[in-house]
């Protein structure tokens, strides 16, 4: 029961692993701290897997847990697992991969959004990521005329940030 | 469309297939240890009711009994053990309580207000027991002074010489007893901030968007 708790959780995690990729690149700023935090999600997630009902999508409930971690839970450390292709994980979160004018675009923004508040950065992610506000109000717990207001205070201060 | 927009699709068109973890690293991490600040407020929880509970099992050592039963304060001392015992299994109880509401696949105000619930309660528990101490303390000092016969055995037992004035000694056990809680409570507040700072910062933060 509990192997196939875990292989179904595995399947899950290892289709939607791109948001807490998305996560982790905006709450931290080199490939260790991004490793640290996609662990720790990764256990988050699966010590919460048995409390997930299904009366959410598994990527919204991954959208909470992996934000709620970044912002909350997450202490910076270094006790990460030691597997042996450690160095080819290692490779494959750096992040010189993007190309030309989307790297640059996507450098830029990052920069701005680094400068961000934890909860700034939250919100300004779920709306990167086009999810209705209801969603992101009832993500954060806050109301949804608040989300968008406080959504567009942040996209103004993110075009200053962005154009000094 | 502006800046936003087009930094939007962008944001969209990025490629995390090189970034992929393999299944076989997500296994190993599944049995990897959680660094989460949860657990460091539990363990710390924890060791503050160890804290208070060998502070109580030192103070409460023989040394003393036979003092208080000589001073008539033998009822009233068991009484006040029994309550403060008492009081604290009312407290680990709410905390475990509290401890067990913190859900992370909850949203993030409520999973925030959850840690500073649990965290309130062991921060009641301490002030509650400074408090106590306060309390006991001065009742222990008005029963030493309030009879001479009271004082000297307090001297005699705390090896302290009989030519010490009254209130020498008055002013000196008041102060060590104001001294001492606090410290205790600067050092627990210090400790109290630096552990919260974030969680309360980004807990006020999201508050304020709601007003």
């Amino acid at each position: 029961m509990t192997q196939e708790l875990e292989k179904q959780f595995v399947k899950l995690l290892d289709e939607n692993q791109n948001i807490i990729h998305k996560v982790c690149r905006v709450y931290t700023n080199n490939s260790d701290a991004h490793k640290d935090l996609f662990q720790e999600v990764t256990i988050q997630l699966w010590k919460a897997y048995p409390k997930f009902r299904g009366d959410a999508k598994f990527s919204t409930w991954m959208y909470r847990v992996a934000l709620n971690t970044a912002i909350t839970l997450y202490r910076k450390s270094k006790r990460r697992i030691q597997t042996s292709d450690i160095s080819d994980f290692h490779y494959k979160l750096e992040y010189d991969e993007y190309d030309g004018e989307i790297e640059e675009q996507m450098q830029l923004l990052y920069k701005a959004i680094h400068q961000l508040s934890d909860i700034e950065k939250a919100l300004i992610l779920l709306y990167l990521e086009d999810k209705p506000y209801k969603e992101i109000a009832e993500t954060m717990g806050i109301t949804e005329v608040n989300a968008r207001v406080k959504v567009n205070r942040i996209k103004t201060k993110l075009k200053t940030i962005l154009n000094p | 469309m502006d800046q936003l927009d087009k930094l939007k699709e962008a944001w969209k068109s990025q490629d995390y297939s090189k970034h992929k973890v393999s299944t076989n690293d997500i296994y190993k991490m599944l049995l990897a240890k959680s660094t989460s600040y949860v657990k460091w407020i539990f363990y710390i929880s924890i060791i503050e009711f160890l804290v208070v509970i060998a502070l109580n099992l030192l103070i409460d050592n023989d040394k003393y009994l036979d003092l208080y039963i000589q001073m008539g304060m033998k009822n009233m001392i068991q009484i006040v053990t029994v309550i403060s015992y008492l009081i604290m299994i009312i407290f680990i109880y709410l905390f475990y309580k509290n401890y067990r509401k913190i859900n992370v696949g909850t949203d993030a105000k409520t999973l925030m207000k959850s840690i500073l619930n649990t965290r309130k309660t062991v921060k009641y528990y301490i002030y509650f027991n400074l408090g106590f101490m306060a309390v006991s303390s001065a009742m222990l000092l008005n029963k030493i002074f309030s009879s001479s016969e009271n004082t000297t055995t307090y001297k005699l037992k705390s090896q302290i010489p009989e030519a010490f004035s009254d209130t020498t000694l008055l002013i000196i056990l008041s102060a060590s007893m104001v001294l001492v809680i606090g410290f205790i409570l600067l050092v627990y507040r210090i400790i109290y901030g630096i552990l919260l700072r974030r969680l309360k910062r980004n807990y006020k933060e999201l508050e304020q968007l709601d007003k």
